[in-house]
């Protein structure tokens, strides 16, 4: 077994806080630095895939562009857009739910 | 590029019209989820939030207090889970304007190129000494970047564009699809209804915006002469085009509601679409005023508004007016939607005013109009106070 420390997984050290931010603050913006990172990747694998299908012929260039969805791809779209957002926003949902019996 | 030209790139399929910024597969994807986020947060977490306004108000009404808002505010924005829902709300409006404003700016040349209408039915006239009034300066009125006085770019019609195409995108398609004309439909379904026997010849729209209630008066009275105003150069550009381009015989001006250029009893009707709102309350008066010096004798005046009106004892409406005016930039909503309207149009030499909701119509001349004291709810009915000079 690898006995070396991954560079990941080096113990914490003190982190300087920024004056008026809360940590909560600090966290979310770390969180969406993660975020946009991850998307990047997701669209660099895309524009790929795209290029790659393009080249063997598979689609012509532009089509994704071009790609209008019929009614039942639309309401698919709809559907996993929702789904999406109830993931996504899940905690906030949590809050808002335990808030309103708190009187 | 003629009309049917920038049609044929139109990938909606729902009625809309050739100056409507096209929408790429991305950006359509990206405006469809800031709309479905928005009616997430506004309609399944508020209840959540109004429930627990209403739990708090109970309390308090129990403990024997009268003026019950001011504690439930506070209380609200004590909490986290309320805090993150304003911030989530303002940010989805923020994050919906940046798609807007991407998508308009990247058209803004072949738009500047289809509003060049070289032989138009109707006017534009624009004033370069324009004044705006002091309530629309400063703020970007829902965020929109620009708000409607100002435009990024002083020529041309990019303004217009976003406002249209957030507009779209904001009412959900839930207010005339892309025309965005239920309002107008409605104020003229009004006049149809309550006051069947006018023949206008001259009709006048007040803060037209990009023009979307304005068509409709000239689609249910063609023989009438239409003029409308507004305060935002780029933006009455942008609705001459458009009107055009849907065939429409409009006159747009350049003009202040509260003092406008027309001379004394020169209109039939004078109407508003949800403009009092995005005034301040002493332009509301002088806004009633003025379209009643402008009304000739026997001659309607329809204010119509968002179907909202609440009482004091509202402490929902109540937040959600406080959202409204602090976090969307909507000075006015609580003014507005707490106004006593039969005063006010007295007030304004209007001897018995009509007040109350009017069915919502897709088209005045084909929809059964009616008008009575009780709203449907948004989109299903809008509030109106009319009166004849």
């Amino acid at each position: 077994m690898d006995e070396r420390q991954a560079a990941s997984n080096q113990a914490p050290s003190a982190s300087r806080p920024v004056p008026g931010h809360r940590a909560l603050d600090d966290d979310m913006l770390a969180m969406l630095v993660a975020l946009a990172s991850e998307l990047t990747l997701v669209r660099a694998r895309q524009d790929a895939m795209e290029r790659i299908l393009t080249g063997v012929g598979v689609v012509t260039d532009g089509a994704v562009d071009r790609f209008e969805p019929d009614k039942a791809a639309e309401m698919a779209r709809a559907t996993e857009r929702k789904r999406m957002i109830a993931n996504v926003f899940r905690a906030v949902r949590m809050r808002a739910e335990y808030e309103g019996v708190q009187t | 590029m003629t009309a049917s030209d920038a049609l044929s790139g139109f990938r909606d399929g729902r009625r809309g019209h050739a100056m409507l910024p096209v929408r790429s597969h991305d950006e359509l994807s990206e405006q469809m989820l800031v709309r479905d986020l928005k009616m997430f947060l506004s309609d399944d977490l508020g209840r959540l939030h109004q429930k627990s306004a209403l739990a708090l108000s109970e309390t308090a009404r129990a403990q024997g207090r009268n003026d019950v808002f001011p504690g439930v505010r506070d209380a609200l924005y004590e909490r986290s889970g309320f805090q993150t829902w304003v911030s989530l709300r303002r940010e989805a409006q923020n994050q919906m304007w940046q798609s807007v404003v991407r998508t308009a700016d990247r058209q803004r040349d072949r738009l500047d190129s289809l509003a060049a209408i070289e032989t138009p039915i109707g006017s534009l006239t624009i004033d370069p000494d324009f004044v705006v009034p002091d309530y629309l300066v400063g703020e970007n009125v829902h965020l929109m970047p620009g708000g409607y006085a100002g435009s990024p770019d002083a020529n041309g019609v990019l303004q217009g564009a976003v406002i249209d195409l957030g507009g779209a995108v904001f009412m959900r398609g839930m207010n005339g699809g892309l025309l965005n004309d239920q309002r107008g439909q409605t104020a003229m379904s009004h006049v149809l209804t309550c006051y069947s026997d006018v023949n206008p010849k001259r009709i006048l729209e007040m803060g037209c915006g990009i023009g979307a209630s304005a068509v409709p008066a000239a689609w249910a009275f063609p023989e009438a002469d239409v003029c409308a105003i507004d305060v935002g150069a780029s933006m009455l550009r942008y609705a001459h085009a458009r009107a055009e381009h849907l065939g429409a015989r409009v006159h747009f001006s350049q003009q202040n509601a509260e003092v406008t250029d027309f001379p004394d009893a020169s209109f039939d009707i004078v109407y508003s679409c949800v403009a009092l709102h995005e005034a301040s309350m002493p332009a509301v008066v002088n806004i009633l005023g003025e379209s009643r010096r402008l009304l000739r004798p026997g001659g309607i005046a329809v204010h119509l508004e968002v179907p909202l009106l609440y009482g004091a004892d509202d402490v929902w409406a109540g937040m959600q007016a406080d959202f409204e005016s602090l976090y969307n930039n909507e000075p006015n909503w609580r003014g507005a939607l707490t106004a006593n309207y039969d005063a006010l149009m007295r007030d304004a030499g209007f001897d018995a005013p009509l007040i109350g909701f009017q069915r919502a119509v897709g088209d005045a001349r084909n929809e059964t109009g009616q008008f009575s004291d009780r709203s449907e709810g948004p989109f299903r009915s809008w509030f109106v106070a009319s009166g004849r000079a």
